[in-house]
């Protein structure tokens, strides 16, 4: 998939007047997010779950090569195949290299962002290899040739009414189905692309190195299903999905289910796949093969300003307390992932020209680091970037901010240098919002401040300032504080 | 004391029971901040008055300017630092600095030092300097100490206010500033100042602690995403029947005054420091 | 096409990004927070907490006080179902409960669905196809739980001969048999036998943890049992053999 971003504001403006995609998004907060609040509360330790989670990922990712080279020995031991895939293009060309090699016609797909990054499931298509998206969200999005709204609710931005016309268009369904309906509908349909599929394709939430063990989460058993039924099964995760031990795979499970949806104990089903079936077992896929991907996750890596990023369980928490992407939805972000962590993984892992605006979209309010189970300080990113983007980047030259603005802030620093510079800047400013005012307020203001009053009226400058008042005998007033 | 809004880690108290206001005058030293000094005088009088109340002998700085979060916030580190390095200068010396604004104490309290982190003479003085900064409302709970007994606002005397002092008191509802709630963990403290005035009510809005949408120059660049998350709150403020909506940042008033005003409202927007001045017809008895 | 073919590669790459030439074997990862055993001191404590866990999480619970109360509850279950087909996994526990014949005196089918030694290739899928297509059929699924966990109200079911992965996963309706001794206080204890046997190559290399219906929430937030597993779940909790 090739990063979209740079209509990040034009694609928000549509999304701010699209009704339909405004009550879903409020469905967020009074949903998944209060959800994850309720969880949060209910459970011992919690806050503490939250320290250990992040030391033990911080640990983790500072020690990557050596957690992944033990996921790999042991999952080869158990008779799996481990592929690094550097990038997009290696991934998928692994993948179809698999699906080829058993002669598959059909692969069947559990939901995984990461094969969203590397666009696998049109890789597949133009290779002639029917995929199928068979989590529910993502059936949705591929049929409406859509990318994921939400890291963990897909096409949570659809209506009951549009999933149903979708429906209608595709499979000649009635238009009046309800959800019931729907999903006894999707669930036929994906039946019969489950008992056909040679090979699946699935994510994994987490690699546990030191058994060799993927970790699935679902609540609907897609999961299960792409790890049961077919002969082949590859899963495409992130490199930075490891932590180095079964012992704290409960843990890592419960800060992830109940800061994505907060459900308590558990999802429907959690599955763990250490290698492919064993001799005695009855059924289960022949081959498992695990592509590890790094895909632009090492330019996180190698900064140590980003490197937290890649602590990122993809609850998809920070999306829901984000009151900026409650507002404009994910497919404003222009590539997989939306909301704030989409704002650092988008410009870190594709190009920060491009990304541009992302790091900007974010009135810095810190709910994501609140709302993040493992603490990721996502608004001190945000500026470590936008720091890069206004002094230009020896990587990415043309991310630099526009001439303007860096002289825009020269200025001001100019008038901030001492008092005095300060009071000249004012009386200026006083001279021009003269003929603006109105009672106390400027209720027009020229570009680039126009946007402003078009929400809300400004504060005139006031005719007299602080430092003049202190100065005209503030400082004489007695201590009881009535002015003289 | 029960929150509306139980997420979060705030800071532990920091109350300083060596620095009793029972004993003596206390110095502090006022960093207005720039916008309260170019476009709210009147707060930084309020919070002037409020301080004096409580017996603190008030300075203010003149060399002050800003405190350099705007370029901050925008990735401008380097002018950024020159303005933190001023502001360190303007307080040299000072035994505390109280700022009317919980985003300019956090900025101070918190970025200077990651700002100053690479300059060591700079980074020891920014540490010094932060542990001696408070947000005003941190600074009369956790340093100044509200006594628990008798009641700091008892023996009042009829003040100058200018808010309605209905039969029914004044009806107030609280906007928590992300700087404060967020980077200063100031949950309590604002609240216990408002709860511990007469005739004053607080009727708790829906998520307070949601941003209003301000964000410095994000209200700019995306003012429509701004306007809708103000448009949200204003809802919520308005939502609770309140006389008047109470914040500690004049930036976050800036927005949700201008935006009340728009929509024609009646709600007052007010910062905690001119709510304690003008219902502090109060001095505190000895 | 190699597996593992630029692994060094790859990894040249990380440690570049980590500033480091080699693998260095790092310290011990700091330790995760375990949670607390539950306040269940005896067997029947344990159960009962499943029993209430489970019912929270979705479960229709039964406590079974004699092999013909629990086979009589499956009998029941599969009285309701439409397609008159029951997949079962060959569990030495369901035979000693005569499930079988009380599913055969409702009235419905009772097949154990298993490969077993196919021979060739060709004999092994075509036998798999066989029995896809039998539990795609059936109405009602029942096996054995390997665990249950009384934390989370989960049971776990781990392949082996015998016992397919499809037994819980395609019929719409699932029912767990559990044994009072395979109930575990905590996940974490699950998660210590399962490393354990993992590390010494001897725990399965598969592992369902089902906690509840199939669920989906993907239209409207609002959810929606059954979509790809069983939408209707039971759990039998074998008292009489505690």
């Amino acid at each position: 998939m090739i990063p979209n971003a740079q209509q990040f504001k034009r694609k928000s403006a549509a999304a701010l007047a699209d009704k339909p995609i405004q009550a879903n998004l409020r469905g967020l907060y009074s949903g998944f997010h209060q959800a994850r609040l309720a969880a949060g509360h209910a459970t011992p330790d919690w806050e503490e779950m939250r320290d250990r989670g992040r030391e033990i990922k911080t640990h983790t990712i500072r020690h990557l090569d050596h957690y992944l080279e033990q996921m790999a020995d042991n999952v080869t031991k158990a008779g799996g195949k481990v592929f690094f895939a550097s990038d997009a293009e290696a991934a998928n060309r692994y993948v179809v290299g698999v699906a080829r090699s058993i002669g598959a016609r059909t692969v069947i797909k559990s939901k995984s962002m990461v094969s969203e990054e590397t666009g696998l499931g049109a890789r597949l298509e133009e290779v002639g290899i029917e995929a199928v998206e068979t989590d529910l969200g993502e059936y949705i999005i591929q049929l409406a040739d859509e990318s994921p709204f939400h890291i963990i609710a897909p096409a949570i931005h659809k209506s009951r009414q549009e999933v149903a016309d979708l429906f209608h268009d595709r499979f000649g369904t009635p238009r009046d189905r309800d959800r019931e309906g729907l999903m006894a509908e999707a669930r036929e349909r994906l039946r019969d692309a489950f008992a056909r599929a040679e090979m699946s394709v699935t994510g994994g939430n987490f690699m546990v190195a030191d058994t060799g063990t993927l970790a699935l989460v679902t609540n609907e058993g897609n999961g299960r299903m792409c790890t049961s039924m077919p002969r082949v099964h590859v899963a495409m995760v992130g490199m930075e999905k490891v932590i180095p031990s079964m012992a704290d795979l409960g843990m890592f499970l419960k800060l992830l289910i109940r800061s994505a949806t907060g459900q308590r104990p558990l999802s429907s089903y959690v599955t763990l796949v250490s290698g492919p079936r064993g001799a005695d077992e009855e059924d289960g896929p022949e081959e498992f093969h695990l592509v590890i991907v790094d895909n632009g996750r090492s330019n996180l890596l190698a900064d140590p300003e980003l490197r937290e990023a890649l602590n990122c369980l993809k609850c998809g928490a920070c999306l829901n307390a984000c009151p900026v992407y409650r507002k404009v939805g994910g497919h404003v972000y222009g590539w997989v992932y939306g909301g704030p962590i989409g704002s650092i993984l988008t410009p870190a892992m594709t190009d920060l020209a491009e990304a541009r605006d992302l790091p900007y979209a974010s009135s810095l309010c810190g709910a994501c680091r609140e709302a993040c189970p493992v603490r990721i300080d996502i608004p001190r990113m945000l500026l470590h970037l936008r720091k890069q983007i206004a002094e230009g980047s020896p990587q990415s030259p043309s991310s630099k901010a526009p001439l303007v603005e860096r002289l825009a802030f020269r200025l001001w620093s100019a008038a901030v240098r001492t008092p005095g510079a300060m009071r000249l800047a004012s009386a200026f400013g006083r001279l021009f919002q003269a003929p603006l005012r109105r009672r106390g307020t400027l209720r027009w203001l020229p570009p680039p401040l126009g946007g402003w009053t078009r929400h809300r009226g400004f504060p005139a400058l006031a005719s007299k300032s602080f430092q003049d008042r202190w100065r005209d005998g503030l400082n004489d007033t007695d201590q009881a504080g009535r002015q003289p | 004391m029960a929150l509306p809004s139980e997420e979060g880690d705030p800071a532990p108290r920091q109350r300083e029971e060596d620095q009793p206001h029972r004993t003596g005058p206390v110095a502090a030293s006022l960093f207005v901040t720039c916008i309260v000094d170019q476009f709210y005088p009147d707060v930084g009088e309020s919070a002037v008055r409020v301080l004096r109340r409580f017996g603190v002998d008030v300075d203010f700085p003149e060399s002050q300017t800003c405190c350099g979060q705007p370029a901050f916030n925008a990735g401008y580190t380097g002018l950024a630092a020159d303005a933190a390095l001023r502001t360190l200068e303007a307080f040299r010396g000072a035994r505390y600095v109280v700022a009317p604004s919980g985003s300019c104490a956090a900025m101070v309290k918190v970025f200077y030092p990651e700002l100053l982190r690479d300059d060591p003479a700079a980074l020891a003085e920014a540490r010094d300097l932060a542990a001696r900064t408070y947000e005003l409302s941190q600074y009369i709970v956790d340093v100044l100490g509200l006594p628990d007994h008798p009641h700091p606002f008892e023996g009042l005397r009829a003040g100058s206010s200018p808010l309605p002092s209905t039969e029914r008191g004044l009806s107030v509802t609280y906007h928590e500033g992300c700087h404060l709630r967020r980077e200063l963990g100031a949950l309590t403290q604002p609240r216990e100042l408002m709860r511990s005035l007469p005739d004053v009510a607080l009727a708790e809005m829906e998520h307070p602690d949601e941003c209003c949408g301000f964000g410095g120059t994000f209200s700019v660049k995306f003012a429509d995403i701004s306007g809708a998350m103000l448009s949200d709150k204003l809802d919520r403020i308005e939502a609770t029947g309140a006389d008047a909506v109470v914040a500690c940042d004049s930036s976050c008033l800036m927005q949700i005054e201008g935006g009340l005003r728009k929509r024609g409202s009646a709600v007052r927007a007010l910062h905690l420091a001119e709510l304690l001045d003008s219902r502090a017809a109060f001095e505190r008895v000895p | 096409m190699t597996a593992d073919g630029n692994r060094a590669e790859f990894m040249a790459a990380v440690r570049r990004a980590l500033g480091r030439q080699r693998d260095e074997a790092p310290a011990p990862p700091p330790a995760g927070v375990r949670h607390p055993r539950p306040e269940a001191e005896t067997r029947a404590d344990l159960l009962d907490l499943l029993a209430h866990t489970a019912a929270g999480a979705g479960w229709s619970v039964f406590r079974a006080k004699s092999p013909e109360d629990a086979a009589g509850y499956v009998a029941d279950a599969a009285s309701r179902i439409s397609s008159g087909l029951v997949v079962t996994s060959a569990h030495p526990v369901l035979r000693d409960a005569g499930i079988e014949s009380a599913v055969t005196s409702v009235g419905a089918r009772c097949e154990t669905v298993a490969v077993g030694d196919a021979g060739s290739d060709e004999e092994r899928q075509r036998r798999i196809a066989a029995m896809r297509q039998t539990a795609l059929e059936a109405g009602m699924g029942v096996a054995a739980a390997d665990y249950a966990i009384a934390e989370t109200g989960s049971c776990v079911v781990l392949p082996g001969a015998g016992v397919s992965r499809l037994v819980s996963l395609l019929p719409p309706v699932f029912i767990a048999l559990v044994e009072p001794g395979r109930a575990l206080p905590t996940l974490d204890d699950l998660f210590a036998l399962l490393g354990e046997g993992l590390t010494a190559g001897t725990a399965s290399r598969y592992a369902g943890i089902i906690t509840g219906p199939s669920r989906s929430a993907d239209i409207e937030q609002t959810v929606t049992v059954g979509v790809h597993g069983p939408g209707e779940v039971h759990m039998v909790a074998l008292d009489y053999l505690g």
